[in-house]
């Protein structure tokens, strides 16, 4: 029996063990007997005892000694004293030293029994007592491990991260981040962003997380911004309590400056080569259109045809080159864009007259449908030039012979949405995906007489993304394709401003 | 048109033949130089009734050198064409423009030169 317990009977009379042994073993005790203290005493450390019930006085060692032993080897085990009518005081002695109960002889059965059914569960008791105390110091060990556990895992990323509260306040800022900011001594926590985030639309960014803003959104927003000559780029989340409700974000920042000067290279070479290869195409084209133009003798009609396709050839590279300048123009930086309240309108106008030739010459008619009073939004006119005759162009390209390309611009509240929409072949599926990477052309029979250079969607979605909007298409094969553009206008811009 | 003297001063010696071919076609009268320097003189030797005027040249560049004339009242009233290769990637030449107008040259045409446009440029100067 695993549960047995043991009860340890140390009496000089032999007539009072045997007795007490005849009283608890058929109530299911073990019971072990000893003579004297000291005999108690090796029993003791012979094996384990549960209660002892030690008689006051006997030969070799009494009862006050045994407490003494125990109180100090064995503080678990209790002892009840047994001790004649005469000698109560000292068995209160005894209690003082640390003995858990006494029996007077001659004692009852029940009472002996009771007694030493009360000194297990007391024993029972602190055993668990124990228990639970050695569990709570245990967990408490463990969660100022896992506090200090977290606080050097976020201090050690090589990441920098930054915890703002409800009120947009610096709760958490790891020492990578510091560094990368410039920040030298920790400002009061919490602290105020500006102390360590200077940029403004950062600053707005994060607001507009805070306020929940439009819930159908991203719930994230991806930035890059640029501090003491390091560039950062910032991953910004909000988080929410049990309620949805936001309670504050948490931003990730990499830093990004190697890949910003090797981009920076990248872009001086191609602009270089660019460059050197532009010159003498533009005068080899000079020098085709000057025989074309039979300035240099006449020409048969076959050297005319062959001249002339190349003269085609020549100006598809011409226009590669001008697409690479103008694609590591706009890599270079968005600074340079200079933004002004535009009217779309205007614009989209000017690009519909410029192109209305071409469109004829290839018998598709233009629609513009621009109302009054729309809003006005904040870009750069050269870049929003560029975006509408690269999407109207490309519509006209892939439009039918009769076709109709629309250009609609609706307000949509906070932005500017315009459609440029053609009946044209459409994009499968799979490709759209694809269409706004660079150098992506579709390959297809019905595309391959279009000459094109790759680049004019990817300048699109990099010019539009650069004003704050957004980019999508929608396509249905040989019913056409629709790409809808999105900027924020003036007020939008506004708006957030005006929340601060 | 004959008699009218047309400079060209470009520093690439295929673009100055094609432009001067272009101009001799319509029976203009065509001065060559190959630099800035070499432009101030040969304007210097005879006037002419219109200046085209490449960009980038060595020695002196043609921004340069228009700015020059444009401030010297003997030669002010030359009216100067500039050839560029800056902005031809999009239908507008607005953003062109507005660099050759800042040095007051007259009219501005993009790299590579089609004739129908430089004669009809260089005849509207005239």
């Amino acid at each position: 029996m695993t549960d047995q317990y043991t009860v340890l009977v140390v009496d000089d009379e032999k007539v009072l063990r045997d007795g007490c042994t005849l009283v608890l073993q058929p109530e299911g005790y073990r019971v072990l007997t000893a003579a004297n203290g000291q005999e108690a005493l090796d029993q003791l450390a012979a094996e384990p005892v549960n209660v002892v019930l030690c008689d006051l006085k006997m030969p070799v060692m009494g009862a006050l000694e045994v407490l003494e032993q125990t109180s100090v080897r064995y503080p678990g085990i209790p002892v009840i004293i047994m001790t004649g009518l005469g000698t109560v005081a000292d068995a209160v002695e005894c209690m003082k030293k640390g003995a858990y109960d006494f029996v007077t002889k001659p004692f009852s059965i029940d009472h002996l029994c009771l007694v030493v059914k009360r000194a297990l569960e007391k024993q029972l008791l602190e055993q668990q007592t124990r228990q639970l105390q050695e569990e709570q110091a245990r967990n408490l060990y463990n969660l100022a491990m896992e506090q200090s556990r977290m606080h050097t895992i976020v201090n050690c990323m090589a990441d920098g991260v930054l915890v703002t509260n409800q009120d947009g306040e610096v709760v958490l800022c790891n020492s990578t981040l510091m560094q990368l900011l410039g920040v030298k001594a920790p400002p009061p926590h919490p602290g105020p962003m500006q102390a360590y985030v200077g940029d403004r639309d950062f600053q707005v960014a994060i607001e507009s997380l805070l306020t929940g803003g439009n819930r159908s959104e991203a719930r994230f927003i991806a930035q890059e911004l640029c501090q003491n000559r390091i560039h950062l780029r910032a991953l910004s989340a909000p988080f929410s309590g049990p309620d949805n409700q936001v309670l504050g974000t948490v931003t990730v920042f990499h830093d990004v400056t190697h890949f910003k000067e090797l981009d920076e290279m990248k872009n001086d070479f191609v602009r270089m080569v660019s460059h050197e290869l532009r010159s003498p195409l533009a005068a080899i084209k000079q020098q085709h259109a000057v025989i074309l133009d039979g300035l240099a003798g006449d020409l048969t009609g076959k050297q005319r045809e062959l001249l002339t396709r190349a003269h085609a050839k020549i100006q598809g590279l011409l226009d590669l080159i001008n697409d690479l300048l103008d694609v590591t123009k706009m890599e270079a930086g968005y600074g340079q864009l200079e933004q002004a309240p535009l009217d779309l309108r205007e614009t989209l106008g000017e690009v519909v007259e410029l192109l209305r030739e071409r469109a004829s010459s290839q018998k598709v008619t233009l629609k513009l449908e621009a109302p009054d009073g729309l809003p006005l939004i904040r870009a750069d006119r050269r870049s929003m030039d560029e975006v509408f005759s690269n999407l109207v162009s490309n519509a006209i390209n892939y439009s039918p012979d009769g076709g109709e390309v629309r250009i609609a611009a609706v307000s949509r509240g906070d932005y500017l949405e315009v459609v440029v929409q053609d009946q044209g072949i459409g994009i499968e599926a799979e490709e759209i995906a694809k269409i706004f990477d660079k150098f992506y052309r579709v390959k297809s029979p019905k595309t391959r007489q279009v000459i094109g250079t790759g680049l004019g969607l990817a300048l699109v979605k990099g010019l539009i993304e650069a004003h704050r909007g957004s980019v999508d298409v929608e396509s249905e094969v040989g019913k056409g394709t629709a790409f809808r553009v999105k900027l924020p206008t003036v007020g939008a811009a506004k708006g957030v401003d005006a929340g601060k | 048109m004959s008699g009218k003297y047309i400079l060209i001063v470009d520093d690439d010696p295929d673009l100055v033949e094609t432009v001067s071919m272009m101009l001799e076609s319509k029976g203009f009268e065509v001065g060559k130089a190959y630099d800035g320097i070499e432009g101030e003189e040969a304007i210097k030797k005879r006037r002419p009734d219109v200046l085209i005027l490449d960009v980038m040249m060595p020695r002196k560049n043609g921004y340069q050198l228009c700015k020059e004339l444009k401030s010297n009242k003997w030669t002010q009233e030359i009216p100067v064409i500039l050839l560029t290769a800056v902005g031809e990637a999009v239908p507008t030449t607005s953003y062109s423009h507005a660099d050759g107008m800042s040095v007051e040259a007259e009219d501005f045409i993009p790299k590579p030169v089609d004739a129908a446009t430089l004669v009809e440029a260089v005849q509207r100067l005239l």
